[in-house]
Formats: structure tokens, C-alpha cells, sequence
């Protein structure tokens, strides 16, 4: 019995990698014309951190590039006597799990490559023939039935919602002493704000200081906000996982959140991918016909900055700050320059990492690692995901440390929770959290 | 010899070009007829002029690539400039070159470039050629992606730029033959197979070259525009 389900598994993984002949452009193209110049290797924060062979982005895109050459041609035998294809193994499985976990997806290897191969777009198509074969790691497909039952990835309902966003606001009195309110299912509200339901829950002081923000605002020229019940968690592990239907699902609440509560504009907090999917990638909420548009909080604090909406108390921020551009608002969405101007219209000590903006190091919790500590059912794995991110991360902490900041704004809750713990595991004593951590700090209303 | 001169002179150059005009086709066109995602990286191009002069720019400076491993760049970007301007001297072989008409040179001032222009990149992509192949087993991280692929193909191409550096520096072979055979290959009159083996060891190394065009990673000669337009178009 088990050995006639390996049987179908590994026939489901030749089927799937055959099924890349009919597209998208993208993954043909990628099988076809990688050269194995070797430069992605130098430019992936896995590959310099752990010396096995298997890390170097173009060996584990090899994974699926050869398995391709051997089914999905009729030369296939050819090309395997040349060693540019391979037989499927019996342990192809496990490898998959294992291997394409240990690539972030953070796109930097596209950046440097001379064909602009995105090894991302071939770990992407790895993790959903994992998924398929209901194999993902198991906080991944946790995380998404809980996601799919509850509609956030904490499981949180809606009186817990309630009840957090109620004891924020007392938390802001007493820290900034400020009142706010988070307004939820407020109809006819200009904005829904969709964060990273991990804000509400781990980094409560990113979400302090986003009310604080949507204060500003109103005190400006009026505009209001609202939260919903219904679609308050902008994560969506559909990307990570690969699974299209699922990421579709959640791109659908929102859209159905926006076209409930009648507001004109979705705004995506800090979090990268929720905003990536949800501008760029999801069915629903991305498209150009909408009733209301898209953006994210950046853009939008960007916007109202350059008008002189702000005023901001620069002695309040009393850290030195550092940056940290997360792959999908960077390389994936192009947010560069907004958080920076927020950065240096609060503080007059905002230092720049080396490599920065599209050439940023990623903080090795992209692609949903961060959320990984244990196993997670990886036969493979060695060790846990923790010690893995925590060894990856490595290239991070050195950008971090050089730049002698002790404050390390990372604009996305995978990243927040990764630079986090790299931070307390290295002993650094660097503080990390968001950008409008700050905001709720500095600014005078 | 005859059977052997016959078979590469008069029937493989018919086969290669089948199989190197069909096999582009089709790989192109199935790219073409692919569904099209819009994978941008940002920043990216905003407009149709921004997108055409980045994906020229990356396929003929290798601009992203010079800024990030110039020490790399350095061999790999006169590697394939000399290459690209050999298989162009080579076309004189073939036509009387149109543009020599149009600048009014002489048969003598173009022997003279080629003497010199050729000579240059000969040597050059020669020794780009053996740095790469040396960089192959040198690094681990290059040596761990290599397959039998990439070094039979580096080996290859060391094996036709030597062939055709003997011939113009050593044995100073003479290409009226040559222009001849091609001449009347595809056009009228006795097709002559020139019999000169280095000659003949060098026309079979280059169609081996061309027939495998198709099917491996030199794909990556017209696969990089489209991979670059892709990363690159966001509009």
C-alpha cells in the first residue's frame, strides 16, 4: 500500500513538471536557458550561510530543470547522458519538502542573474506540487485551514478581534497618552486598513501606531477608517504554499470586506505579501475594475506626508534607526522611498544598511519561514526551522550590526518575527519592529 | 576521408540548418504561445522605450550583471562580443559582404581587418574561453551546478576557436576554397569540399555546436529577451 501511494506521488511530480510545456512563459523559460554561470550562489543568503551543494539557488532549481529535461522531451535520455537531465528518485518527495523550504523566495537571485531567472517563480511551482501532494510543512497547511475556518491566521474570533483592537487603544493612552479610536464594520468608511493579523497579536505597537496614524489623518482633512470583522488578517499563506485556490479565497474576503463596507481605497499595513497578493497577484481585490483602489499604508502616510499632514517631534525618537526593505514591498511591489521619507521626517538618525532597497539581503524568514520553528514534518530537515533561520540569517545580523543602529524598522511580520529572534539569538540587543511604531511615537496631534 | 569529406560537406550542413531553424522555431514559438504573467522586479520599466532600452541594455552591455561582478564581466562580456563579431566576420565566407560594397573598401582592406579584427577576437575568446572552463572546476560553487553539459560545451568551443586560431595563425589557411565551397553549396556549380582536415574538424565542431542549439542551455541566446522583458515590464 505505502510503496503504491510513493508510486502515485512520484507519477503526480513527473505529471506536474511535464505540465510546465504548457506554460507559463515564465517556468519554460527558466528550464530552457539557465547557463549554471553560478552568480545566483554568491547573491543568496542560504547559499553563503550553509556549504552544502543543495543551497545554491541554481542546483535546487536543477531539482525540478532536470526532471523537466528528462520527461518533457523526447531527448530526454539524450540529455541525461550529458548529465542535463536526471531520473526521479525515490526519495523525491522529501527532497522537494526539504529543499524548497530552504529557499525564501526573496527574489534577490533574479536581481543579480544575467537572464533575470527568478529561482522564486521555481520554488513557488516546487512548494505547490508539495502542497498537492499534501506534504507541505505543517504549520504551512495548519495555518491554512485554520485561515480558511476562522479568516485570519491566528484563529482569533471575532470577540478576541473586538477585544484587542479595544485594549490597544487603552495602550496608546497610556503610552502616548493619545485617544484613539479602531473603528470596525464602519460603513462608508474612506478606508479599510487590512494589516497582518500577527500585528494585532505579536507586534501590538505596530498597530498603535497605525490608529495613531488614521487619527492624524482625520484630524487633517477628515478622511475615516474602519477595520472589519470579517477580513482583518491580510496574510495569505496561498503564496507560500503555492496554492493558488487558497490564496484566491483570501484575496476574496477582502475584496468582499471592500465591496460590503462601500470604502473607496484598501490599505495594506505592514506586510509585504499581503500587499504584493493583494495589489499584484489576487483574483478579486487586484483588479483594475474595482470599485476602490488598492495601496498600502506607506504610500498612503507617503502621500499625506509630502502635503504636510505631519508634525513630528524628532527628540521623541531617541533610537538610532535602521531600515530593512522586505523582499515583496521591495523587490515585489517597488515600495522604496515612502518608509524611508516617514524614517527621516522622524528622526534626524536614520542610517541606510549596505546593500540596500532592490539589492537588500533578505532576513532568511521570507516565503513563510519565519513562522516555522519546530520540524514541521520535514523528514529531511536537519534540525528545526528555527536553527536553520537562525543560521541563514546570519548575512542579516552583520548588515544590521554594521550599521551600529539599535533599532531596526522591518515593515512586515515575517520579517519583524525573523529579525527578532536573530536578533535576541545573536545577543545583538538591537530593537526591532515597525515603522509606525515610531510614528505613534513622534507625532504631535 | 572522401565518404567523411562528403558526408560533412555535402549532406550534415543541410541537417544542421534543418534542425538549428526548426529547433529555434519552435522553442520560440512555444514561449510565445505561453501564458505571459506579469512577474516585474521593481524598479522596473514604465513605458515601452524604458523596457526596450533595459532589455537591450542587459542583452548587449550585460548591464545589471557589469555592476554587480565586474571581474566576472569582464571575461564573460568580451567573450561573447569577440564570438558575436567572429560568426559576423565569418558571413564574408558566405556573401560578398554587402556592407564592403556599400563603404567602397577593397577585397585588401578587408583582409586586413579580418587579419586583424579576427586575429584579436580569436585570441580573445579563446582565452575568455579557458578562464571560464578554469572557473568551472576552480569554484566550488560553479563546480557543484556543472554537468557534463557545460564542460562538453566549453570543451567544444575550445575545440573550434583553437581549430580556427591554427588556421589563421600557423597553417594561414586559404579561404578562397572555403568561399567557393559555400558559394556553390547553395547556389549553382560542383560543389568542392575544401579537403584540408583542420578545416574539416572545425566545419564538423561548429555544426555539432549549432545542431545542439536547440536543445540545451545555449537556449539562452534567444530565451534572454524574453526573460529580461518579463522581469522587467510592469505596465
Amino acid at each position: 500500500m505505502e510503496t503504491a501511494q510513493k508510486d502515485t506521488d512520484l507519477q503526480k511530480i513527473i505529471d506536474q513538471v511535464k505540465a510546465i510545456k504548457n506554460g507559463p512563459q515564465v517556468l519554460q523559460l527558466y528550464m530552457d536557458i539557465c547557463a549554471k554561470c553560478g552568480i545566483c550562489s554568491d547573491q543568496c543568503h542560504v547559499a553563503q550561510t550553509m556549504p552544502e551543494s543543495r543551497t545554491n539557488p541554481a542546483k535546487r532549481s536543477d531539482i525540478i530543470r532536470k526532471l523537466y529535461k528528462r520527461y518533457g522531451s523526447n531527448w530526454g535520455q539524450v540529455l541525461k547522458a550529458v548529465g542535463a537531465a536526471r531520473d526521479i528518485s525515490p526519495e523525491e518527495v522529501e527532497i522537494w519538502q526539504r529543499d524548497f523550504y530552504e529557499c525564501s523566495g526573496c527574489r534577490r537571485c533574479a536581481k543579480f542573474c544575467p537572464f533575470g531567472i527568478d529561482n522564486s517563480i521555481i520554488t513557488r511551482k516546487g512548494r505547490a506540487v508539495v502542497h498537492a501532494l499534501g506534504r507541505s510543512p505543517f504549520m504551512m497547511s495548519e495555518t491554512q485551514r485554520i485561515s480558511d475556518e476562522t479568516g485570519n491566521d491566528e484563529g482569533q474570533t471575532y470577540k478576541a478581534f473586538v477585544e484587542a483592537c479595544r485594549f490597544l487603544c487603552e495602550e496608546v493612552k497610556d503610552d502616548w497618552d493619545l485617544d484613539v479610536e479602531i473603528p470596525i464594520d464602519k460603513e462608508g468608511a474612506d478606508i479599510l486598513f487590512i494589516p497582518a493579523s500577527a500585528d494585532l497579536i505579536s507586534f501590538p505597537e505596530t498597530h498603535m501606531g497605525v490608529a495613531v496614524f488614521f487619527k492624524a489623518l482625520e484630524m487633517y482633512d477628515g478622511t475615516t477608517w474602519t477595520m472589519s470583522s470579517k477580513a482583518f488578517d491580510g496574510a495569505n499563506f496561498g503564496l507560500f504554499t503555492g496554492d493558488d485556490p487558497h490564496m484566491n479565497r483570501k484575496n476574496q474576503v477582502a475584496h468582499d470586506a471592500c465591496i460590503e463596507l462601500g470604502v473607496k481605497k484598501l490599505v495594506i499595513g505592514e506586510c509585504g505579501h499581503a500587499y504584493r497578493i493583494a495589489k499584484r497577484m489576487g483574483p478579486t481585490a487586484s483588479k483594475n475594475n474595482n470599485p476602490f483602489e488598492t495601496t498600502n499604508i506607506f504610500e498612503l502616510a507617503d502621500e499625506y506626508l509630502q502635503k504636510g499632514a505631519f508634525k513630528f517631534d524628532k527628540s521623541k525618537v531617541d533610537e538610532i534607526v535602521t531600515y530593512h526593505d522586505p523582499c515583496n514591498f521591495a523587490r515585489s511591489t517597488g515600495i522604496y522611498e515612502e518608509p524611508r521619507n516617514l524614517l527621516n521626517a522622524m528622526t534626524d538618525n536614520f542610517i541606510e544598511m549596505t546593500p540596500n532597497r532592490t539589492e537588500n539581503w533578505c532576513c532568511g524568514g521570507g516565503g513563510g519561514l519565519a513562522v516555522m520553528d519546530g520540524q514541521e514534518k520535514v523528514a529531511k530537515l536537519e534540525g528545526t526551522f528555527l536553527d536553520y533561520r537562525m543560521k541563514v540569517g546570519k548575512v542579516k545580523v552583520d548588515q544590521v550590526l554594521a550599521t551600529k543602529a539599535n533599532y531596526c524598522a522591518a515593515p512586515c511580520a515575517n520579517c519583524k518575527r525573523q529579525v527578532m529572534q536573530l536578533m535576541e539569538h545573536y545577543e545583538t540587543g538591537v530593537k526591532v519592529g515597525g515603522v509606525f511604531d515610531l510614528f505613534g511615537k513622534a507625532v504631535v496631534l | 576521408m572522401e565518404a567523411l569529406q562528403y558526408s560533412i560537406g555535402k549532406v550534415m550542413p543541410f541537417f544542421t540548418l534543418a534542425v538549428l531553424i526548426i529547433g529555434s522555431v519552435y522553442r520560440v514559438w512555444r514561449w510565445q504561445k505561453a501564458a505571459v504573467g506579469n512577474i516585474a522586479m521593481f524598479p522596473s520599466a514604465t513605458s515601452g522605450s524604458q523596457l526596450f532600452k533595459k532589455v537591450m541594455g542587459e542583452v548587449f552591455w550585460f548591464s545589471s550583471f557589469r555592476n554587480e561582478n565586474r571581474s566576472l564581466w569582464i571575461t564573460t562580456w568580451p567573450f561573447h562580443a569577440s564570438i558575436v563579431l567572429i560568426i559576423l566576420g565569418h558571413s564574408r565566407l558566405i556573401t560578398d559582404w554587402p556592407l564592403r560594397v556599400l563603404l567602397g573598401l577593397s577585397e585588401e582592406t578587408v583582409h586586413s581587418i579580418s587579419a586583424w579584427g579576427g586575429g584579436v577576437c580569436g585570441l580573445l575568446a579563446l582565452a575568455c574561453c579557458l578562464f571560464l572552463l578554469f572557473r568551472r572546476f576552480a569554484i566550488s560553487r560553479v563546480r557543484e551546478i556543472s554537468s557534463g553539459e557545460d564542460y562538453g560545451i566549453l570543451l567544444l568551443l575550445l575545440f573550434i576557436l583553437v581549430t580556427g586560431n591554427i588556421m589563421r595563425f600557423y597553417t594561414h589557411y586559404d579561404i578562397t576554397q572555403v568561399q567557393l565551397y559555400f558559394r556553390t553549396l547553395f547556389g549553382a556549380g560542383e560543389t568542392m569540399v575544401p579537403p584540408d582536415r583542420l578545416f574539416l574538424m572545425h566545419y564538423l565542431a561548429v555544426q555539432m555546436l549549432l545542431i545542439y542549439l536547440p536543445f540545451g542551455k545555449f537556449l539562452h541566446i534567444p530565451g534572454i529577451f524574453f526573460s529580461r522583458t518579463l522581469l522587467a515590464k510592469d505596465y
